[in-house]
Formats: C-alpha cells, sequence, structure tokens
C-alpha cells in the first residue's frame, strides 16, 4: 500500500531533493507493474470491445452482449468454476492448517524441511506429469480403487475418474503447498508463551484456536486464499482430463474461444468478468476476517510505532 | 488468593534430571522469589505451578489442595511471561479482558474491570491501542494487568523484568511490589537478577543445579549465605580460603594475613577448611591495622564511582580485593595510593 | 558463396561422367526443396533415392511445425525458394487467395487416374475450377470399440446413442468432428447440417459421454483402463492400438464417418515446375505408397493411390486402416469460415457444459 504524505488535496508539491532516491528506488517495480499488469488489463478491457473473430473488429461490445444474452451457459459455467474453485481452498484449508501446525510445532527441523521439500518437490515438475499421474491413481483398476476395493470400501471397477470429484481431488492437490507454506509462515510467527498466556487465562483447546491462532493466522490465510483461489477457479487443464464429460469449466470456455474460434475479443470480455468476480470474492473474504477479528488484519507498526528506538 | 506449595519435587525433561527433592512453600499474599543462574531449574519449578509441567515425584499444591491434575487453563494462576506475550492481533483492553471473556463474564463486567486494572497499572485510557504501539514498560503492565484481572490465586513471574532498560526496570521492581501489594495476591518471581529477588521478594529460594540452596528472608540470605555457591551468586562477595588455627579464639589462617575473633560456626574444629566470605561494602578504610577481624593492605588497583557509592579494589598478597564506600570517603584515594581495608568479625562470614 | 558452387558443378559434372551411357535422367543436378512436417513420407529414405534415380534431382527439406507456421514460411521468403509443400486442404482456399499457390496441371501427373475419384470431389481442392491439391494419403475418425464389450462388430453411429452404453463414450472434443458425425448420424448432409437438430442429438448424446478427449494420449488410456469401451477415434492411432494387440477394433459405419486428407500443392515461383510435377507425380505413384505404407515403422497413413490400396498386405492395410469401402464412406473435413467456427465452437460448448 502507498500511503500519502503529502499536504491537502490537489496542492500541487515540488519534489524535495530527498524523495528523488526513493522515487528511483521505487522506478523499476513501477515499469514492471505497469508492464506486467496495468498494461495487459487494459489490453484485455480493449480487445472486450471489439467484434470477433480477430482483434481488428469494431467497437461494438457486441461479445459482452452475447455473453450477457447467454447467462444460463455463462452464469452457469461461471457458478461452477467458482464452487470449484471454493471447494478445493476449503479443502486445502482444512488439509494444510493441521498440517503445518504439526510441522511447526511438532516435527523437529531437520524433518520439517525434509516434509517441506517433498510437498514441494512434484509441483517443480510439470502440472500435466501431476495431473497424469492423478489419473492413474484414480482410473478404474489403478492403485487407489484396488487397495479401496481391497478394504471393500468399493468395486476396484468404480471410480471418481471423470466426475467433478476427481477435479476437486485433483485442484486440492495442485494448491496445497502453497497453503501449507502460507499457514506455516503465519504459524511460524505465533510465539508459544503466548498459547500459554491464553492458556493460563483459562482458554481451552477449542478456545485458543478460535481467539489466538485463528486470528493470528488470519494474513496467511488470505495470502493462501488468493494463491489457492485465483488459479483454481480460473483452471480448465485440470478439469479437462480429469473431469470426463463433466469437466467443461469457464476457463475452458475461455481457452476455447482463443484456440478454436479465434474470438480474442469473447475470451477476452469472460476473462474480466472471472477477473472481477474472483477480486470481489477476495475483497468479501477480506472484508469478513476485518469484521471478525479487527485487529487481526492490521498492518503492524501502521500507527507510527517501531523503527529505530522507542 | 491461596498458599502455593511445592513438596519435594522432582522433574526430568528426558534423561536430564531439572529438579531434585525440591520444596518451596509461599504463604497466602506473600511474595517469594525464586533465584539461580540459567539451568538452574527455576523456570521448570515456575511451569510445575502453572501446570505446563507435571512433576515426577512430590505434589504441586495450591490452597493445600494436589492440583496435579488440573491443566493450566483450569488452576486460576495469573501469568507474567519474560516476553510479555501479549496478543498482537488484540487492542489493550481486549488483552486484558480476555480471562475474564473465557469466564464467560459479560460485556459491561469485563469493561469495568478491566478499566479498573489498567487505571491501577497506570495505563488508564490507553484500551483501544494495540500492544505493538505501546512502550516495553507499557507491555510489562498490561501483561500484569491481564493476569491481575482474573482475580487469581496467584501471580507467577517468569523474568518479567528482563527485557526492560535499567532504569525502568528499577521503577517496575518498585511498581510491581505495590501493585502485588494492593492487589493482595500471592506471588512468585523466578530471576536471574539477584538485585531484583533481594529487593521484590519476601523470601527468596536460592536454586543451583536443580537443587534448592538456600530459603530465607533475603537479608538473611544475603548476609549469612550458607554456601560458597549462595554468597557468590547474591551479590558481591570476596571470599578467602583458609584454615582454623585456633577454633576457640576465632583465629583463621590465610595465605598470607591471620583473621581473628570470628564466629565460627558451633563444632569447627582445629585445621578445618573455610572460605571467609566478606561483602565489599562490609569493609572500613582503616588508618592501622588493628582489633579483631581481618586487615588487609595494599594499593589501590583501581576505583570509579557510581553515584552515591565508589567501588574499588586493591592489590593484595590474596589476589584483588574488591570495597566499596561512600562517595565522600572517595576524596582522599587515588589509584596506586596504599591503604587498609578492615572488617570485624560481624562482617566476616565464615561458610 | 563461389567455393560451394564450384563445388557442386564438380561433383554435378562428375554426376554426368559417371552416369552410364544411355541413361537420360531429365533433371540431372537440379535441386527440389520440400516443406513439410518432420518425418513424415516425404524425407525417407524410399522418397529421397526413388526421386533421385528417376530424375537425377537431389531434395532438400524444410521442416516446419504446423498449417500456421507452414504459410509464415511462405510469406517471409519461401515463396520462389520452395517448390512444393502439403498443407491440409482446409488452407488451400486461403493460400490461392494470398497469392502462394500455383495450379497444379493434372496432365502433367501420369498417376493422376489413379487417386480414388471420391477424394478429387473434395471442394478444397479447387478455386476457380483450377486443381491445386493433388490427394496423397487420407484417414477418418471412425467408430473405435473394444472387441471384448462388443465381440459383434457396431455397424453405425447409434451404439453411442446407446442407453446401454451409458458413461462408456469417449466422444472427440473436437467441434467440426462433433457436427459432422452428428449430422451422418442424422441423415443430414454433414458439410451444411441443421445446426438445431446436431444439437439436439449432441445433447442427447452427452448423456451417455463419458469423457471428451483431446489427444491420442487421453483416448489410449481411456480405452486400455477400460473406463470407456466405445468413440470415435484416428484410423491411424486406432490401428497402432489394433497393431500392439489391444482388444480394439475400428470400423467406418454405415452411415459414413468424416475423414481428412493430405494434398501436395505447388507454390507460386516454384523454381522449376517442372520437377515439381515430377515430384508429385512419384509422391502419388504405387511404388512409393506401397512401399511407405507396408514399412510397420514408417507410421504411414492410408494411400489415396487406389491402386495402392488395393495391394496392400493385410497387416499393412489393417495398420493403416486402408479399406477400401472406408474410402467410398468418407465425407472429407472441409475449410470452415469464421462464422462457422465460432458457431460450431459455441455449439459443442454448450453441449459439454450439460447447462
Amino acid at each position: 500500500m502507498i500511503r500519502s504524505r503529502t499536504g491537502g488535496p490537489g496542492v500541487a508539491r515540488a519534489l524535495r531533493p530527498a524523495e528523488w532516491p526513493r522515487l528511483a528506488l521505487m522506478a523499476p517495480a513501477t515499469a514492471l507493474l505497469i508492464a506486467m499488469v496495468a498494461v495487459p488489463v487494459a489490453m484485455l478491457a480493449w480487445f472486450s470491445l471489439l467484434s470477433g473473430p480477430g482483434v481488428s473488429g469494431a467497437v461494438t461490445g457486441r461479445e459482452w452482449a452475447v455473453m450477457l444474452d447467454r447467462p444460463q451457459l455463462y452464469g452457469g459455467l461461471l457458478l461452477r468454476s467458482l464452487a470449484l474453485g471454493l471447494g478445493a481452498t476449503a479443502l486445502c484449508i482444512l488439509i494444510a492448517w493441521p498440517t503445518a501446525w504439526a510441522l511447526s510445532r511438532h516435527v523437529a527441523p531437520r524433518t520439517r524441511s525434509a516434509i517441506l521439500a517433498l510437498l514441494i518437490i512434484p509441483h517443480l515438475t510439470s502440472a500435466l506429469l501431476l495431473i497424469y499421474a492423478m489419473y492413474v491413481l484414480i482410473a478404474p483398476g489403478g492403485p487407489m480403487m484396488t487397495a479401496l476395493a481391497a478394504l471393500g470400501l468399493a468395486e476396484s471397477r468404480d471410480t471418481i475418474l471423470f466426475t467433478r470429484w476427481a477435479v476437486l481431488l485433483m485442484l486440492t492437490y495442485m494448491y496445497l503447498p502453497f497453503m501449507v507454506m502460507a499457514l506455516f509462515a503465519a504459524i511460524e510467527r505465533i510465539e508459544p508463551t503466548v498459547l500459554d498466556a491464553a492458556r493460563s487465562l483459562g482458554a481451552s483447546g477449542w478456545a485458543r484456536f478460535r481467539h489466538i491462532v485463528l486470528p493470528m493466522t488470519l494474513p496467511g490465510l488470505m495470502t493462501g486464499l488468493v494463491i489457492v483461489f485465483t488459479p483454481a477457479a480460473g483452471s480448465f487443464l485440470e478439469a479437462r482430463i480429469l473431469g470426463g464429460a463433466n469437466g467443461m469449466m469457464f476457463g475452458t470456455l475461455i481457452a476455447e474461444q482463443i484456440s478454436r474460434a479465434n474470438n480474442q475479443p469473447r475470451a477476452a470480455a469472460m476473462a474480466i468478468t472471472l477477473l472481477a468476480v474472483i477480486l470481489l470474492l477476495l475483497g468479501v473474504f477480506r472484508l469478513l476476517a476485518m469484521r471478525a477479528f479487527p485487529g487481526a488484519m492490521r498492518r503492524p507498526g501502521a500507527h507510527g510505532s517501531g523503527g529505530w528506538g522507542g | 488468593m491461596a498458599e502455593l506449595e511445592l513438596d519435594r519435587v522432582g522433574m526430568s525433561y528426558g534423561n536430564t534430571r531439572v529438579l531434585h527433592d525440591v520444596s518451596l512453600q509461599v504463604p497466602d499474599g506473600r511474595f517469594h522469589a525464586v533465584v539461580g543462574p540459567s539451568g538452574s531449574g527455576k523456570t521448570s519449578a515456575l511451569r510445575l505451578l502453572a501446570g505446563f509441567a507435571r512433576p515426577d515425584a512430590g505434589q504441586v499444591r495450591i490452597g493445600g489442595h494436589d492440583v496435579g491434575a488440573l491443566p493450566p487453563e483450569r488452576r486460576d494462576l495469573g501469568i507474567v511471561f519474560q516476553n510479555y506475550a501479549l496478543f498482537p492481533h488484540m487492542d489493550i483492553a481486549g488483552n486484558v479482558g480476555f480471562g475474564l471473556r473465557m469466564r464467560g463474564a459479560g460485556r459491561a463486567e469485563i469493561r469495568r474491570r478491566t478499566g479498573e486494572m489498567l487505571e491501577l497499572v497506570g495505563l488508564g485510557g490507553l484500551g483501544a491501542r494495540y500492544p505493538d504501539e505501546l512502550s516495553g514498560g507499557q507491555q510489562q503492565r498490561v501483561a500484569l494487568a491481564r493476569a491481575l484481572v482474573i482475580r487469581p490465586k496467584a501471580l507467577l513471574l517468569d523474568e518479567p523484568l528482563s527485557a526492560l532498560d535499567r532504569k525502568i526496570r528499577q521503577e517496575m521492581q518498585l511498581e510491581l511490589r505495590r501493585i502485588q501489594r494492593e492487589a493482595g495476591v500471592t506471588a512468585v518471581i523466578v530471576t536471574h537478577d539477584q538485585e531484583e529477588a533481594l529487593s521484590l521478594g519476601d523470601r527468596l529460594t536460592v536454586l543451583d543445579a536443580g537443587r534448592v540452596c538456600q530459603e530465607g528472608p533475603p537479608f538473611e540470605v544475603y548476609n549469612h549465605p550458607a554456601s560458597v555457591f549462595v554468597a557468590g551468586f547474591l551479590g558481591n562477595a570476596n571470599l578467602f580460603a583458609g584454615r582454623v588455627r585456633a577454633a576457640a579464639e576465632g583465629r583463621v589462617a590465610l595465605k598470607d594475613a591471620e583473621a581473628v575473633g570470628l564466629h565460627l560456626p558451633p563444632g569447627t574444629a582445629e585445621g578445618a577448611a573455610v572460605t571467609l566470605c566478606i561483602r565489599p561494602e562490609r569493609w572500613r578504610l582503616a588508618a592501622d591495622a588493628e582489633g579483631p577481624g581481618l586487615a588487609l593492605a595494599g594499593p589501590i588497583r583501581h576505583l570509579h564511582q557510581t553515584g552515591e557509592t565508589g567501588n574499588g579494589a586493591i592489590d593484595t598478597p590474596l589476589g584483588p580485593v574488591a570495597f566499596t564506600v561512600l562517595s565522600p570517603a572517595l576524596g582522599d584515594l587515588a589509584t596506586g595510593k596504599p591503604v587498609t581495608l578492615h572488617a570485624t568479625p560481624r562482617d566476616i562470614q565464615v561458610l | 558463396m563461389k567455393a560451394p558452387i564450384a563445388l557442386a558443378g564438380l561433383v554435378a559434372g562428375a554426376a554426368l561422367l559417371a552416369a552410364p551411357a544411355g541413361a537420360d535422367l531429365p533433371f540431372e543436378g537440379q535441386t527440389l526443396t520440400v516443406l513439410n512436417w518432420n518425418g513424415y513420407g516425404s524425407d525417407t529414405e524410399l522418397a529421397l533415392r526413388g526421386f533421385e534415380e528417376r530424375t537425377g534431382a537431389t531434395v532438400r527439406h524444410v521442416y516446419h511445425s504446423g498449417g500456421e507456421e507452414l504459410r509464415q514460411i511462405l510469406r517471409s521468403g519461401g515463396i520462389g525458394q520452395i517448390d512444393v509443400a502439403l498443407p491440409n486442404p482446409t488452407y488451400i482456399l486461403q493460400m490461392v487467395e494470398e497469392g502462394m499457390l500455383q495450379p497444379v496441371d493434372p496432365d502433367l501427373l501420369d498417376n493422376m487416374s489413379k487417386i480414388a475419384p471420391n477424394f478429387l470431389e473434395v471442394d478444397d481442392l479447387y478455386s476457380d475450377g483450377a486443381l491445386y491439391g493433388v490427394p496423397w494419403v487420407w484417414g477418418s475418425t471412425g467408430l473405435t470399440y473394444n472387441t471384448e464389450a462388443f465381440p459383434e462388430p457396431p455397424t453405425s453411429w447409434l451404439v453411442l446413442w446407446d442407453e446401454a452404453n451409458r458413461g462408456r463414450v469417449a466422444f472427440m472434443d473436437s467441434p467440426i468432428e462433433a457436427v459432422m458425425l452428428a449430422a451422418l448420424h442424422l441423415g443430414q448432409d454433414p458439410h451444411d447440417p441443421d445446426l438445431d437438430a446436431v444439437r439436439s442429438a449432441l445433447e442427447e448424446l452427452h448423456e451417455n459421454v463419458q469423457t471428451y478427449w483431446g489427444s491420442s494420449d487421453d483416448f489410449n488410456r481411456a480405452i486400455i483402463t477400460g473406463a470407456v469401451t466405445v468413440g470415435n477415434y484416428w484410423s491411424g492411432n486406432a490401428g497402432s492400438l489394433i497393431a500392439e494387440g489391444h482388444p480394439v477394433g475400428y470400423v467406418i459405419p454405415d452411415e459414413g464417418a468424416a475423414g481428412w486428407l493430405s494434398t501436395w500443392v505447388i507454390v507460386r515461383d516454384a523454381p522449376s515446375s517442372d520437377l515439381a510435377h515430377a515430384w508429385i507425380d512419384w509422391m502419388i505413384s504405387t511404388e512409393f505408397q506401397l512401399g511407405w505404407a507396408e514399412d510397420p515403422e514408417a507410421g504411414a497413413p492410408a494411400p489415396a493411390n487406389a491402386e495402392a490400396a488395393a495391394l496392400l498386405s493385410d497387416a499393412a492395410r489393417g495398420r493403416v486402416q486402408a479399406y477400401g469401402e472406408h474410402a467410398e464412406r468418407l465425407s472429407i473435413m472441409q475449410s470452415l469460415t469464421p462464422e462457422q467456427q465460432q458457431v460450431y465452437t459455441d455449439l459443442l460448448a454448450e453441449v459439454k457444459s450439460g447447462l
């Protein structure tokens, strides 16, 4: 966040010489931000107003009209993608919290590094490889179904392959390490004595989670939410391979508009819609978090403490 | 408020025995200091009282009841931690009111008692601030208020002042004492700082290597240390090894000097090895070596003034000997000038 | 640059001297430049040696990795350098409009008469009545099934719609193939069907589909693991599964099937138009087509030369799926207008969404 320290609004003000180094240091980041974020988003917005196919059509807004004209298809796919993204995010949180907790509090540092490495290494290979590995794992007659069959829990020819459960499983697996990392970093910042203090003041296990761990890991959780929910809601490769006939997602349609219909304007309109809805949802989550724990989402030292001396 | 008791407790971490047969008794409303070097087991003793650890042997009693089966959250003790352990995501009022919330107190009651407690610790009006907006001393007061507001059976303080700088630490010692008295709460402070232990406790216990070395009122322990360790650990001490020459006359031979008229412990035999302990402030500057006791002469090795007192040392055949005198007396002294230090038998502790 | 030219002249001269008396090779010392996929028939030993023996000319290859790149190479200096290329016929019309191609003179091709007649009926090969593309090899998207699940080979696409096969169908994730297949199933013109009827048929089919496959890997994995038992699949890939001994069968159903052609074209300003014609004539000759298809390692599609197809061994015929009756029931995929691409894409997307 950029904090303004200038005077009244609208007052033009000469830069003091002392500010030049600060501006110079910020320049590369600013340029990068403009080049990598502002320009592409502006181009997306511009493309979305053109008439497809191609990007040389007239400015008509037709592709938006087409979208709004078929709320059942576009809205339905959007809801499906969001639901899947939220489901995967929720599962990631449920699995990552105890995992991160155990890693931080109950595992020796050397073992911990090994476990974290094991968690991450598969994700350094291509996503496609992971998806096909999951395919083999859950295919009928594959290792997982055979194991379940041996336990008498399922027929070995049964499978969740080609269902949305498979997609949910894959997305959860895909993004779990990111959530573990985000929560692990947050949990590491909780001093053990803070929990002891809460305990001595009468807080039971659940109360300590509810009043101390949850709010203190909330910033990490929010970070995890952004890095898991955003790509999960926009994903299509996982659904395309593992979702079978149920694998059509909002992201699939965006990709097809480009690769098959050469309709970048329609794809741009859809991408902007997805982006806006995701940002809106993330904003709502943030707001809810701030409501529930006003102090937890505070930026430390926002009121001038910290820095030199004290 | 209640009496706190450790009754011959033992405790181990894995194969390491950290407490041996340690007993501690803190009567209702009293302030007890547990002091010892790091690794002495003093923090383990506190964790036993708090319930974060279980003894292998012996009993922990609060108000006369064995609390071995009670987890920390049900012991009703207020604990103040070395790093304050404030909840960074709660404002000061939230921090102080937390224990009351956990006890299901109503909103109005929480607000009232939190306010009262913040007044007591001198932080009235700061309830809406967050911990990272307060100074170290202020945070310490919040931690204290948070522990006291639940009207605990006792207050446990784990090195509570060690993170503060010296001046604030001395202020806070007085504050701590005042607040403890006003609240009338039984308190145990664990510290490695002998000065803190001496000035805060009604009584103190010296721990070393998991065992109790000595227990008693602070100045009793200070003036009559039971061992060389206690003498050395509590305050500064000049220690001289010697051998009893004549028990009846209280005559002890040192390496290159002799002390006479000493009060030897009853039953000390002729020829026994003893240690003489003389606190620096017990020396008097003497013109000549006269009268019973011990006199040592030598040139002044160094001198420095610390406010109302001055510290120095002289070179003697027994090695450097530290002394403390009131500032006015420093005027006549200078480095290199030969002086004689004299201690009467009353000033000499025979160990 | 001088030395290589001198060297080339020297080599050519030497070849001329070494040539047996009476050998009259028409293109001795010339070079033909071919633009093609890497490893797609034209750069085999058979193709190069055979052409040199017949014409005395050597062959140079320039490789591309798809239709877009092929056109890009021609745009950026390929014209005037490259003699022949092998685009998908759906690109021919656009390439003619861009002035990239010159017509082929069928009278210069002795083997033209051996091309199966139905392949010459494809509209995309012609522009203003002139022939631009010469059919070379072909493939189909037929009914592929697990022989254990279907001991009797199915003969109709109806099997995909059969309620008994709910959740057992792998359907190709391609708008044009989907529309053509549904049209054939409905008895309509696969190149211009009633799209509302097609949509209804595909929506009905969606109930049976287990997965919309996107790559041959997807289909192979699904049918081998038993996740599906039937679907539409490319002839060449199905032939490979059969050749590898998997319990798989392949048929062109009675309604017909979508198919594709690879066609040779001659680039405008080709350095030697005559040599280009000679190359194409060799490529469609019975000798080359038979030789390529019979090589089990070469991965050849089915030959467009009907004489070669008739002479194939049973093993090769099964591998390349070159059955005469298959060729007769094919509807070759034709180029779509951008509007059609949009409509077909949206149609299949809506079907797949289930919404």
